[in-house]
């Protein structure tokens, strides 16, 4: 069987596809949550394509397309990539998450597809200690009067492909749930973090400082709120760009370690992440 | 088969004590990239394919669990 365009699916749609398609060998990268899918769907930025050992997803983004496969077999993306992937305007991104011997069949047949690798981001974890006398002058929680003050953050100072720029009602939910916080002595956001706890994982998802304010503590200020934060953390967990070895470096400083889990940014044309260079602010 | 899981889940996530805890993906010391990851392991060490409406969050969470998972799955071993 060819390759068919589906309509008017749902996110129960894809699960069963990811249940049809399982076997022993099969691939994917959709992790994507019913509350992300369905905002996708809603805004009708969602295309799904089926064929027999195989299903993908084209997803329309912050001006480029993201691709997501389910495979009973690696091969099967290339039928993707060579008959669907390369017939879309503009650049093609899709992201390849797991360890060395998951991601190693998957990358070599997007890198002999006319894909290069653009970024990789590493997990960094640690279990979680205590830390006593901290302090918390300066840091405020986050509330909707400073969203539009964020979102500039983000438009200016993060990468629109690896990072993952989240939406409005993404930032919306975690205002609700009280797991941004900011740090400021003038009044504007000098440096904020995103966090988030499932079960009991803290999930670190965004930490930032001006560039203007670096160097002088604002950081380390905003990380003891992610160290201290919320109750029966036992693990705190991250992704981080690979080759930012400055931050690794912060990191280690504070105990985490790196896990052999990494997610691979491929993208269909070549060009390569570079870190920001801030040096004119200093 | 325990011990054999005990090590999958260990070599995964070295940082929990596995034998001794439960309720692997409501606390989560499991998440959705660590499953990818130990059923392609179980699928392997265990030689089965685990079927794809068996992965649901309720068939990781204990040693008991995962066993009763590969099973079902028709291990050999």
């Amino acid at each position: 069987m060819g390759m068919k365009q589906i309509y008017n699916f749902t996110f129960s749609d894809i699960k069963r596809e990811v249940y049809r398609l399982k076997c022993k060998g099969s691939k994917t990268n959709f992790f994507m949550s019913e509350m992300q899918f369905n905002t996708l769907l809603f805004e009708n930025k969602v295309r799904a394509f089926t064929r027999d050992h195989a299903c993908c997803l084209l997803v329309e983004d912050n001006g480029f397309t993201r691709f997501f496969f389910i495979v009973s077999h690696v091969e099967e993306i290339k039928c993707f990539l060579t008959r669907l992937v390369n017939q879309v305007d503009g650049e093609v991104v899709t992201e390849i998450v797991g360890d060395s011997n998951y991601l190693l069949s998957i990358r070599s047949v997007f890198l002999t597809n006319g894909f290069y690798e653009y970024s990789s981001m590493v997990r960094m974890s640690k279990i979680r200690t205590e830390l006593s006398e901290l302090s918390f002058d300066y840091i405020f929680p986050l509330k909707s009067d400073k969203k539009t003050e964020l979102q500039v953050l983000y438009n200016n100072y993060f990468d629109k492909f690896v990072e993952r720029i989240p939406t409005s009602d993404e930032i919306d939910h975690f205002i609700i749930n009280n797991n941004v916080y900011y740090f400021s002595d003038s009044g504007e956001i000098q440096g904020f973090i995103i966090f988030e706890q499932q079960g009991s994982t803290m999930h670190l998802r965004y930490w930032f400082v001006h560039p203007q304010y670096r160097g002088k503590g604002v950081g380390s200020k905003l990380m003891n709120v992610f160290l201290s934060h919320g109750n029966n953390v036992r693990r705190e967990l991250f992704w981080v760009i690979e080759s930012n070895v400055d931050a690794i470096k912060k990191y280690k400083h504070y105990g985490f370690a790196q896990e052999d889990m990494r997610n691979l940014i491929l993208i269909n044309k070549e060009i390569k992440y570079e870190e920001p260079d801030y040096s004119n602010f200093k | 088969m325990r011990n054999q899981i005990i090590q999958i889940l260990n070599e995964i996530r070295p940082e929990f004590d596995f034998a001794t805890e439960n309720n692997f993906i409501t606390q989560g010391l499991l998440d959705s990239f660590d499953l990818i990851t130990l059923v392609t392991d179980l699928d392997e060490k265990f030689d089965i394919s685990i079927d794809g409406t068996d992965i649901l969050p309720e068939n990781f969470e204990s040693i008991e669990s995962i066993e009763s998972l590969i099973r079902k799955n028709g291990t050999k071993k």
